[in-house]
């Protein structure tokens, strides 16, 4: 079965139209599959002038499997020498990299699955809002009201998760600023948010991705600290910083702190499948490694729980 | 107000938008591709745009994307800026939208405070985009309740919506308007006054009013005017343009004294039109100070003012081939480009303000005071008092005859010795009049006939 496979693939593989412009536009593509697929087929036929593309779409990688796959690809493109033994060797696809192809065949295709309910969820919500506002009175503070506001949640992770997908954009952002905005976004007025950190701390990151990452941070405190009515002096505390080639950020709060269980679980590095550990922390996995950062969540020792994140200051490199 | 909701599903946009925002008396015309809306908006105007990003670019052909959704929002930004577009995804947030809604300036809206005219909702959050949409159309009919004094402006209501915001920024109860110029361009220039509710004035402006190309250029050529004296040109309040379409206003501040032109002192008295001259020279000089000698033909300056495409009736480029081939040394520097008398406004002392910006550019320096001398004979608002006589044609080019028979005499002593300090040479002089000649041939006017004598009697001159 697993050599079928493997010859099917490779039979498509080789159909595929040596499209040069094609190849290239695939190294920039959405989609973790086409990227990794680019890199193999521009392997097979070596073109120096191609070089540098590669070499850019290399730097620009998070996805740990294409990486490896530009990587490779890198290497045979320098060591001009390769022998034909060793082409030979690479168009084999071992049983390893058809194991990734299949990640990423899966992750694309559920990444579209999730565009297009999204497509469809979107209005069907929508005009279920505009009814309900109409037939309940009181609307604003209705049950109905809330239970709309978790799905509007739910339908924000899905399309969040939709985002990681593209490439990072390293650009110049302000910490201080995003953990500000972060806090009136989503820091109720009944909990005080803390800031500690130098006013203007500039960072190189991609602002959107790490957004994701702390939106969930800050969102998970929050419902922690609203669940557990116990909490004096309801408290999150926004601390962040940089070293010399990174940065960090730490969202903390004074609640009730993580079940045993779940704080044993979630360390960094673990598996960004949907579904694990629920959507939303696999969805902080996904946006921190795209980030080429690690992060932990834990109970602190003065009671509640901290989300840490760490990330290059600059390339993902 | 009127909405055009472009929306790939109709039947959605109709039983959850559209009915609801007719219910409140706004008009929704809903259509389903890039195609159709494009159409809809050059068929008529709209006041309001809801718009999805993922649609067909036409009915019959292709499918959804939010590629034409992007295309359809840069195609009303550049064809009609002032629309407000309020972008309705089913996409959750778009970067490619974000980064739009991120690089929209402020602008005055309807309700006289400063937005966005594009926005984005989510589909999710409908509520909020009805809820947007009715509160817009709320603004805009409390506009309608600034009452609007003009008389003989024949005001269209692009005109008057644009008055009527910058009014309702200003916070006026009404506004008093009087029109300075207009009709033969694609803008008109007003001078207005915003009055209170006890009809005390709030400001005097200035207004142009036109299309979005012409007063951007004159927005565009402000900075060039700061170079001039302080108080010779009228400082920029802000411009108005939201759900004006293709049109755009610019407000000027203007004193409550500048109520004339030159032209007025000029019908009125002699001493007055020529303070007037000397003081124009000593401001325009910092423009014309700092000039270059360029050698260039006659018809590389006949195009600068008239482009052979819009050389008047009866006038082919090959009547002037071979006297417009000659070539001339002029001194160029920055000019007003149009300094006839009505864009000279005056205040009780004769100190001008120069007004409408539009037309600033390299040329030779001699143009604003050649502009001035001879804009009497060929301006609408004065043609009846100024005829182009045998008389003066005659003896226009000779200077000193030309003072003997002016009716101004002194002004006429003022302008050609403001002329004299201008101009690199007697022939500059010639070229760039034959050139303002050429460029009011195009117009009708009753002194046609005498300008087309003195066309030929420059190229008799010219040596």
């Amino acid at each position: 079965m697993q050599k079928d496979l493997n010859f099917i693939t490779k039979q498509i593989l080789k159909k595929i139209i040596m499209n040069e412009d094609l190849l290239l536009s695939w190294l920039k593509s959405d989609s973790a599959y086409l990227r990794v697929r680019a890199a193999r087929l521009l392997a097979q036929d070596i073109d120096q002038t191609k070089l540098s593309d590669i070499s850019i779409a290399y730097q620009s990688e998070h996805v740990p499997w294409v990486k490896m796959a530009l990587k490779k690809t890198l290497d045979i493109y320098e060591n001009t020498s390769t022998s034909d033994e060793e082409k030979k060797e690479l168009e084999t696809i071992e049983p390893d990299d058809l194991k990734e192809y299949l990640e990423a065949a899966k992750s694309e295709a559920f990444n579209e699955s999730i565009g297009l309910m999204l497509h469809e969820l979107e209005p069907a919500i929508g005009a279920l809002r505009v009814q309900a506002k109409e037939d309940i009175p009181g609307f604003e503070n209705s049950g109905t009201n809330e239970e709309l506001e978790r799905i509007d949640e739910l339908l924000e992770v899905f399309s969040s998760w939709r985002r990681l997908e593209r490439i990072p954009k390293i650009e110049e952002a302000n910490l201080t600023t995003i953990v500000i905005d972060l806090a009136e976004k989503y820091v109720e007025p009944n909990i005080s948010a803390q800031f500690i950190g130098d006013s203007d701390c500039l960072v190189r990151t991609d602002k959107t991705i790490l957004d994701i990452a702390l939106t969930n941070a800050v969102r998970n405190s929050v419902e922690a600290l609203n669940q557990s009515k116990s909490s004096q002096n309801p408290t999150i505390t926004f601390t962040y910083g940089t070293n010399d080639s990174s940065f960090w950020v730490s969202v903390a709060d004074n609640g009730p702190g993580l079940s045993s269980e779940v704080g044993r679980l979630i360390k960094s590095r673990v598996t960004t499948k949907p579904g694990h550990h629920g959507l939303g922390l696999a969805l902080v996995s996904r946006a921190v490694n795209a980030l080429g950062g690690k992060f932990t969540l834990e109970n602190r020792k003065a009671g509640g729980a901290e989300f840490y994140l760490e990330a290059p200051d600059g390339d993902t490199q | 107000m009127k909405v055009l909701h472009v929306e790939d599903d109709p039947e959605w946009a109709e039983r959850v938008v559209a009915s609801r925002l007719r219910d409140k008396q706004i008009e929704v015309d809903v259509v389903s591709s890039v195609e159709d809306a494009k159409q809809a908006l050059s068929n008529e105007g709209f006041d309001y745009v809801l718009l999805d990003l993922s649609i067909p670019s036409s009915d019959s052909v292709s499918s959804p994307d939010i590629g034409h959704g992007i295309e359809l929002c840069t195609y009303i930004r550049e064809e009609y800026p002032g629309i407000p577009i309020l972008v309705l995804t089913g996409q959750s947030t778009e970067e490619a939208a974000e980064e739009r809604e991120d690089q929209e300036t402020l602008e005055i809206f309807w309700s006289g405070e400063l937005k966005k005219l594009l926005k984005i909702r989510q589909k999710r959050k409908t509520d909020e985009a009805i809820d947007l949409v009715i509160s817009a159309a709320a603004d805009l009919n409390n506009l309608e309740n600034i009452e609007i004094t003009a008389s003989d402006c024949g005001l269209d209501n692009i005109e008057k919506r644009i008055l009527r915001v910058f009014a309702k920024y200003r916070n006026a109860n009404s506004v008093d308007v009087r029109k300075i110029q207009g009709g033969l361009t694609s803008s008109s220039t007003y001078r207005i006054k915003l009055l209170d509710l006890n009809q005390q004035t709030i400001i005097s402006a200035l207004a142009k009013i036109g299309s979005w190309e012409k007063v951007n250029q004159d927005q565009k050529n402000i900075p060039e005017t700061q170079r001039l004296a302080i108080g010779s040109t009228p400082q920029l309040i802000c411009s108005c343009f939201a759900g004006c379409g293709k049109y755009k206003g610019l407000f000027l501040q203007l004193a409550e004294n500048q109520q004339q032109s030159y032209f007025d002192a000029l019908k009125r008295s002699d001493d007055d039109s020529c303070t007037i001259v000397s003081n124009l020279k000593d401001i325009l000089v910092s423009w014309h100070v700092q000039r270059e000698a360029k050698s260039q033909t006659i018809r590389e300056i006949r195009q600068a003012l008239c482009p052979d495409e819009k050389l008047g009736p009866g006038l082919t480029i090959e009547d002037l081939t071979e006297f417009e081939e000659k070539r001339v040394t002029t001194w160029n520097s920055t000019t007003h480009g149009d300094l006839h008398g009505l864009n000279v406004l005056v205040d009780d002392d004769m100190k001008p303000v120069l007004i409408d910006f539009g037309n600033i550019s390299q040329l030779p320096s001699c143009i604003d005071a050649i502009t001035l001398e001879l804009s009497p004979y060929f301006h609408p608002y004065l043609e009846d008092d100024f005829e182009l006589s045998d008389n003066i044609v005659d003896a226009w080019l000779e200077t000193d005859r030309w003072i003997e028979v002016s009716p101004n005499p002194k002004t006429t002593r003022e302008l050609r010795s403001w002329i004299g300090e201008c101009k690199h040479g007697n022939r500059e002089y010639l070229a760039v009049t034959y050139a303002y000649l050429i460029n009011q041939l195009r117009y009708d006017s009753k002194n046609h006939e005498s300008a087309l004598k003195l066309v030929r009697k420059i190229i008799e001159v010219f040596e």
